[in-house]
């Protein structure tokens, strides 16, 4: 048998099984590391999206940090920072804030600088792969100092007595007593008017409209209106100086220091062209060039976006060299544009100087526009300017200047010129032929007629400072001594105790809160401490004091010394014995002092060191113990002047809304948010007062009024309190005033 | 002799046919399935990739146009910052700009200017056919948005802060849109206009204008899930202009 062939399978040869595998491996191995690559990818796109989204949060927080670090500073302290440059930049080291870093890299003046520009630098995930960083350029607007309306730490006020809105005066006193021989200065923002009224004792500054038609003025006061003066039926004033655009004085009689009206309306010209306006007092040349007076003040308004406003005092930082005005220094009262160093004035019209005189009167200057004299009488004059004409009846002048004609009513003798006077225009009699008035041109002694130069040009409108600084009685909290206010749930009468501290051993009283209702704080360690009712009684247990009325404290029998802090309207109703209260007021709301029996309320500073420092309790953050005697803290200015008594121990009252007082004598200076009414009796203040520095508030003095007495009122005890204010130990008083104005990314 | 018959070994036809036919079937919808996955994981990668190119391009356009108005006292709207509209590659001087009010106006170029030294300015181009781009000059160039204009190249295939997704002048296939932005700028408040939600900065000018204006520019696109136009899956990007304060 032929065996079969049978074949045998063969064994594997080759690589195509091997060949397959790898090229699958290999294949998958690709589409793996391409989708790593790929997610990697993906990955690294959001991450640094992220990651830079988190640095430019951590650069805007430290734009933030910045902006709040500026506020701190003096203006010293923004005078060094000015000095930096792109080459020389001063890094800002922020603790506490990782990732963010500044530098200041230059600025627009290092002697006022104004902008400081700031890069800041927010860094994430820094030392990973994810780092990212982000710099926001800022420049930042900054105003060193008080100016700008930002509290700060001593402010002072810009008179005796401000008011920020309409004054009406009907009647009672308003009477500014000082040492120095001028009366000190009423300042109004808004109309003045003096009616039916008693004399006023004091010199105003008004930024509207004067009305006198009653009552009086004070021998000697000055008179100013930014509008029109208009008096009558008053007694007749004694060597008063009446200030205004316009004046109409329909009073008869009285002698006058000097009555001037009118002024040039000038457009501030540079090489470029008009940029900006004033009004402005001064000599008009024959090329339309204003020459302003060597006195006064001057506001210029700038066409700028901003429209900015500059005060400048033209008699300091001022000079003029052929009619081109050079300034060195003015005051920004708006906006953010520059004053241009030097500029000439060109003019544009002639703004009011119209002034209406009943004759007789008697005034060493009567200087205006056009000039109206109105009653056939002889008037009295040193001096007469007028710009345009002079209509006038009878009249003895020592010197007349003339900018136009001058027309006589009446008889050629009526007009006496005693010294050799000129006048640009013609002078004529004006006689009256049936109804008609007919003029002749006529010459008079002593007055030559047609003389191109003899033009006085005008005096010029007063600018009146009544700029307020706006006040928060919230904000002020941690400088009170006793803070009182209602638990928000439960209502209940509530005192914090701050800032306080026992003679013996200079212990801090415990903070507490106290709940009056329930804790008997009529003594604190032995001693007296709040007692009401006429008696040994509790406080804030009456009626009178609730969450939704205020606090009442009727017959006060024991009060702690320090400034005591309400939130809400306070009323003071009595005190035992007539005792002096020493405390400083200061409410979020109302503050009544009523007529009810009470001594005088002294602010802490108003009185004696050791009536303040050496009681049983005393403020801590007023006085300096580590003398005896004890003194009051002292503290520097943004001079780096040494001032006695902190700012807040000069108020007497302070509060956010208004004061309504009645017969009280108030040591220390008095700031009120809204309007004052003087009730029944004269509210005597020692000090100074401020009515209406957060809102324009009509007053009304009637029955009571008031009377200021500045007479040994240091300029330390002028200062009012601001936030960031720290004794000589502490740190800058800070105040400056800053915003951003522009940022872009680097 | 014959033979005995030997038992059938081995596999029938049917069977290999059958076993073919599965197999067939099998392969075709695996292939099938892996098609359907290829394209779905492609089209998600590029449009993944398209939106996250849109969301950087509109970061980038963002810090740009945060420094718009920088070191310009007073902003000038005629000259300082600009919207135009039916801008294309051709357009070889600014046309008429567009007025800015409250309400929203659109347009697809934006031309700004800013200050920081010297004069600087820059252009936001969206072509019609999709896409940004952003051109910038500096010095004299900028003095107007005419003299800026005739140094930008706006056919130019290398300013593009977002490229287009589709070729130039290509038909879009279904389900794709031409990521083509629109640009438009609103005045408002102070208060409405907060860079990176940090309280808005007090413009200088406050002080005498408590309700000065700010400008707001928002650009948008459809982003790569939108198939038809709509606002269901639009990018929005919004840049509060804190640089410019102008008065109320």
């Amino acid at each position: 048998m032929t065996p079969m062939l049978r074949t045998r399978p063969a064994s594997q040869r080759g690589i195509a099984t091997i060949l397959i595998l790898l090229l699958t491996g290999l294949s998958l191995t690709a589409a793996v590391l391409g989708t790593v690559y790929y997610v990697r990818g993906t990955q690294e796109q959001g991450v640094s999206a992220h990651a830079m989204t988190q640095a430019q949060v951590k650069a805007w927080t430290g734009v933030e940090v910045v902006k709040t670090y500026l506020t701190n500073l003096d203006a010293a302290g923004v005078k060094t920072l000015a000095a930096a440059t792109t080459s020389a930049p001063l890094s800002l080291t922020l603790t506490g804030l990782d990732g963010v870093a500044a530098k200041v890299v230059g600025s627009d003046s290092t002697t006022a600088p104004t902008q400081l520009t700031v890069e800041v630098t927010g860094t994430t995930a820094d030392g990973t792969r994810a780092k990212s960083t982000s710099t926001v350029k800022v420049v930042y607007s900054v105003t060193a100092g008080s100016a700008g309306g930002s509290q700060t730490c001593g402010q002072l006020p810009k008179d005796a007595l401000v008011f920020n809105g309409d004054v009406s005066y009907t009647g009672g006193n308003m009477d500014i007593v000082t040492s120095e021989s001028l009366l000190d200065s009423v300042a109004v923002s808004g109309f003045l008017s003096i009616s039916h009224g008693t004399k006023a004792n004091a010199s105003v500054c008004a930024k509207g409209d004067i009305s006198i038609s009653g009552g009086g003025i004070g021998d000697g006061a000055q008179i100013y209106s930014e509008g029109k003066i208009t008096t009558q039926s008053m007694t007749a004033p004694v060597n008063v100086d009446i200030w205004g655009k316009e004046v109409d004085l329909q009073q008869g009689g009285g002698k006058y220091k000097s009555i001037r009206a009118g002024a040039f309306k000038a457009n501030v010209v540079t090489v470029g062209g008009a940029v900006g306006t004033t009004i402005v007092g001064g000599m008009k040349q024959v090329d339309g060039k204003i020459i302003p007076p060597s006195a006064g003040v001057i506001v210029i308004k700038m066409a700028d976006a901003s429209k900015s406003e500059f005060a400048v005092d033209l008699a300091k930082n001022v000079s003029v060299s052929n009619g081109v005005i050079t300034v060195t220094s003015a005051t920004r009262l708006a906006g953010t544009g520059e004053l241009p160093a030097s500029f000439t004035l060109v003019f544009d019209s002639v703004y009011g100087g119209r002034i209406d005189v009943v004759v007789p009167s008697t005034a060493d200057l009567l200087w205006g526009n056009d000039i109206y004299m109105k009653t056939n009488n002889i008037g009295m004059f040193a001096t007469l300017k007028a710009f345009g004409n002079v209509e006038m009846y009878g009249s003895k002048i020592d010197l007349l200047q003339g900018g136009g004609n001058v027309s006589v009513l009446g008889n050629q003798s009526d007009l006496t010129v005693k010294n050799s006077s000129s006048i640009v225009g013609e002078s004529y009699l004006v006689t009256k032929q049936g109804k008609n008035f007919v003029s002749t041109p006529t010459a008079f002694a002593n007055l030559r007629t047609n003389v191109s130069n003899a033009s006085p040009g005008l005096p010029g409108v007063p600018y009146c400072d009544t700029r307020v600084e706006p006040i928060n009685v919230a904000g002020l909290k941690s400088q009170a001594n006793y803070v009182f206010y209602f638990d928000a749930s439960s209502g209940d009468p509530m005192l914090l105790i701050q800032n306080v501290k026992k003679s013996s051993g200079n212990e801090l009283i415990p903070t507490g809160p106290y709940n009056l209702k329930t804790t008997d704080m009529r003594t604190i360690g032995g001693s007296a401490f709040l007692q009401c009712e006429w008696q040994n009684a509790h406080c804030a247990r009456n009626a009178g004091t609730n969450k939704n009325t205020g606090w009442d404290f009727t017959g006060i029998n024991a009060m702690p010394v320090g400034i005591l802090w309400f939130d809400g309207p306070v009323m003071i109703n009595g005190v035992v014995n007539s005792r002096t209260l020493f405390n400083g007021i200061w409410a979020v709301g109302q503050v009544t002092l009523t007529s009810s029996g009470h001594g005088p309320l002294y602010a802490p500073n108003f009185s004696t060191s050791s009536a303040i420092c050496d009681g049983a309790l005393y403020p801590d953050n007023l006085c300096d113990k580590s003398t005896i005697p004890s003194k009051f803290k002292k503290w520097t200015d943004s001079g780096g002047k040494e001032r006695t008594g902190m700012p807040s121990g000069n108020m007497a009252i302070l509060t956010d809304d208004g004061l309504k007082s009645s017969g009280w004598e108030v040591h220390g200076n008095i700031v009120l948010g809204k309007a004052v009414n003087f009730d029944g009796a004269l509210t005597t203040v020692y000090g100074s007062m401020t009515v209406g520095a957060n809102q324009s508030s009509t007053t009304t003095i009637g029955n009571g009024g008031v009377k200021i007495i500045r007479t040994g009122v240091s300029e330390d005890q002028d200062y009012a309190p601001g936030t960031g204010c720290t004794s000589t130990s502490g740190s800058g008083s800070g105040g400056t005033k800053a915003s951003v104005m522009w940022s872009r990314y680097l | 002799m014959m033979p005995a018959m030997r038992p059938q070994r081995g596999i029938s036809i049917i069977s290999m046919m059958v076993g073919l036919t599965i197999s067939m079937i099998i392969v075709l919808a695996m292939m099938s399935l892996y098609k359907t996955t290829l394209k779905t994981t492609v089209t998600g990668k590029i449009g993944a990739a398209q939106d996250g190119n849109r969301t950087t391009g509109f970061l980038s356009a963002q810090s740009s146009l945060q420094g718009a108005g920088y070191g310009i006292d007073p902003v000038d709207l005629s000259k300082d910052l600009l919207l135009y509209d039916s801008v294309a590659d051709s357009t070889s001087t600014p046309p008429t700009a567009k007025t800015l009010s409250t309400t929203a106006s659109t347009g697809n170029a934006l031309f700004w200017r800013m200050n920081d030294g010297a004069m600087s300015c820059a252009l936001l181009y969206a072509p019609s056919g999709g896409g940004l781009k952003y051109f910038t000059a500096s010095g004299a160039n900028c003095n107007s948005a005419s003299t800026a204009w005739s140094t930008f190249t706006l056919n130019s295939g290398d300013a593009w802060l977002i490229p287009p997704n589709l070729p130039s002048g290509a038909t879009a296939p279904d389900g794709v849109l031409a990521n083509v932005v629109s640009i438009s700028v609103s005045k408002t408040g102070a208060a409405g206009c907060t860079p990176f939600g940090i309280q808005a900065p007090t413009p200088t000018p406050a002080t005498v204008d408590p309700n000065p204006v700010r400008l707001i520019v928002q650009l948008s696109m459809q982003s790569s899930n939108a198939t038809t136009a709509g606002t269901d899956f639009k990018m929005n990007s919004t840049t509060c202009l804190a640089n410019i304060h102008l008065a109320s």
